[in-house]
């Protein structure tokens, strides 16, 4: 394991633990709001109202309306989490699916060319499909979670299967796979045998790619009020919230708070980051690992 | 039928397809409602706005809107916001694909390593990350220094064009040509006609520019489509982030105006239909624009009349 893959590993690893056990990292319970509370101090009682700045009580702060920022990233990092590996995974096995299928009915498909289509962003796409039902949706929770990551994961299929068609038909006309050919080995024996083992590797580096990427696309549609989870409404005041939590939303949410109270950003950022981070060298450590199993064969 | 002629097929179809498919994508957040709390499928309401988006083709009615009690014409408004989104596309995608293609061509060894490498990490930023980046940092700058880099969002007292999203703008393309034009020229470092070319005695920086550099020019051409898919995204976070008069905005401020009440019923079938036309027609503006672009230097490289 080569140091990029093993620090992402690490990275990512580090965060499932705080998405499964929140509790452990924060002594406020999922819900947690307190918008006004009372300080002894020498000269008397002290009234401190939301939004608070980081403090030993609040390491994080609190926002406007008196959530500690740590909870809500600590719990709402289970949905982040969940959103990116269960989109990235769907988008690999269908996307490889296709491809490969493609690649073996013979028809592994050509560049196109510029499409006026490709002028709309996938994010605007989803945007479309998930607005009516991600705002004070009656589906809140784990079913509106389900039915997003159901529509993310059919965006920007694509190059998954364009990529998987292409290494699935080099590999068919690679020379062991003639000689099998040659030596009476069927359809399904060259492709479970000969192609899927090295189309295994091209799948699971397209899986650490995708994570990045949905991992960006959760992040636009944050900025725009689509939360993973569902986003809450009120009219009266017009007020806006996420109701998981998930950091990427936490952005958008927190956004115009650049000129006050900047730390309601600046943490949901960091963590942000973090994930992002790990997401990244996962990948371009798992390609490393790539390049370099490739080079001892060269060599050899 | 050739391979040619297929092509033109695709093309045709895609050109056919892709308005229909506007349509429909559209129509998208009619195809719900909520229904003793349970989101039903319907799809009359999608259809209608279908057909009857369709029949105001013929009154002009397909592209009006309204925007609080008033009602519009998009034609009136969409030009300006459409000239803002194409400035920031053209200007930043030049900067970026000059600068990208210059320092692919001049920069080797270390010095195209650590470009690489910077340009990687910064292309590896998500673009609502680098632009709420940007508005921190100048604000901090202004805060320790009393400097001003430049406004950190749009208002009616500022020009259209502000240095923060062009400079987002600028930063993908740059890394994407720099990483195509150092793939693609090393590559033809190699070719037969480049080492000719030294043997005859030209100087590297010749041969670098009249053979290296057109050879790069097809390749970053026949990458235009991804590179301008990216920069599209950009631009609706940049316009949506650093509050820009352009086309993509427009189509979340008024289409959308979802932070008043009743905000679904506000949603204005045929203005997202006529934005979502307006964007796939600067996509393809900004094609053509970087296609003759790229072609005139690719003439200006090799000095071809």
């Amino acid at each position: 394991m080569n140091a990029r893959l093993g620090l992402g590993v690490a990275i990512l690893a580090a965060l499932i633990v705080v998405a499964v056990v929140p509790w452990a990292f924060t002594s406020f319970p999922e819900d947690y709001s307190d918008t006004l509370r009372s300080v002894e101090t020498p000269t008397g009682t002290d009234w401190l109202f939301a939004p608070e700045a980081p403090s030993p009580y609040y390491p994080f702060g609190t926002d406007q309306y008196g959530y500690d920022i740590l909870t809500r990233i600590v719990y709402g990092l289970r949905w982040t989490l969940g959103c990116v590996f269960i989109v990235a995974a769907a988008r690999t096995v269908v996307g490889g699916g296709i491809g490969a299928a493609r690649a073996l009915a013979g028809r592994p498909g050509a560049d196109r060319g510029v499409s006026p289509l490709a002028g709309i962003p996938s994010f605007v796409v989803a945007f479309f499909v998930l607005y009516p039902f991600s705002i004070n949706s009656p589906w809140q929770g784990w079913r509106l979670f389900a039915f997003q990551c159901a529509v993310l994961s059919v965006l920007d299929l694509g190059p998954i299967v364009g990529a998987t068609a292409a290494k699935t038909s080099a590999l068919l006309d690679a020379a062991f796979v003639e000689a099998a050919s040659s030596a009476g080995a069927g359809r399904s024996w060259k492709f479970g045998r000969h192609v899927m083992p090295f189309l295994a590797e091209e799948l699971l580096e397209s899986f650490a790619d995708q994570t990045v990427s949905v991992l960006q696309l959760v992040g636009r549609l944050g900025v725009f009020m689509i939360f993973i989870g569902g986003t809450v409404m009120t009219f009266d005041p017009p007020i806006l919230n996420s109701t998981t939590g998930e950091i990427a939303g936490l952005i958008g949410l927190y956004r115009v708070r650049l000129l006050g109270a900047r730390w309601m950003l600046t943490w949901p950022l960091a963590a942000y980051l973090i994930v992002l981070a790990g997401a990244r060298l996962f990948s371009s450590g798992l390609r490393e690992r790539e390049r370099r199993r490739h080079r001892l064969y060269d060599s050899r | 039928m050739t391979e040619r002629t297929g092509k033109r097929v695709v093309y045709l179809a895609s050109a056919i397809l892709a308005p229909i498919a506007v349509l429909c994508i559209a129509a998208a957040p009619l195809l719900f409602e909520k229904r003793a709390g349970v989101p039903v499928l319907v799809v009359g309401p999608a259809l209608d706005a279908i057909a009857g988006w369709l029949r105001g083709l013929g009154d002009g009615s397909a592209f009006e809107y309204r925007f609080g009690a008033t009602a519009w014409s998009f034609f009136d408004i969409a030009p300006h916001f459409f000239a803002v989104s194409f400035l920031y596309v053209a200007s930043a995608g030049s900067v970026g694909l000059a600068g990208g293609m210059a320092l692919g061509l001049s920069l080797r060894g270390r010095a195209a390593a650590a470009v690489s490498s910077f340009l990687g990490s910064l292309y590896a930023i998500p673009d609502f990350i680098s632009a709420i980046l940007l508005q921190l940092a100048t604000i901090a700058i202004l805060d320790a220094t009393g400097f001003k880099i430049g406004r950190i969002s749009h208002d009616a007292a500022s020009e259209a064009f502000l240095l923060l999203p062009f400079l987002l703008l600028t930063v993908y393309p740059l890394a994407f040509a720099f990483k195509t034009t150092l793939r693609k020229s090393m590559d033809a470092e190699r070719e037969p006609y480049a080492v000719f070319a030294l043997s005859k005695g030209l100087s590297k920086r010749t041969v670098r520019l009249r053979h290296i550099g057109a050879a790069v020019v097809p390749a970053l051409s026949a990458e235009l489509p991804t590179l301008l898919g990216i920069m599209q995204a950009n631009l609706f976070m940049a316009e949506y982030i650093f509050a820009l008069p352009g086309i993509t905005r427009f189509l979340f401020q008024v289409a959308f105006s979802g932070r008043r009440p009743g905000w679904i019923e506000e949603y204005q079938y045929s203005l997202a239909v006529s934005v979502l036309l307006g964007v796939m027609l600067l996509y393809l503006a900004a094609w053509g624009f970087f296609r003759l672009a790229l072609y005139a230097v690719r003439r200006a490289l090799t000095g071809e009349r």
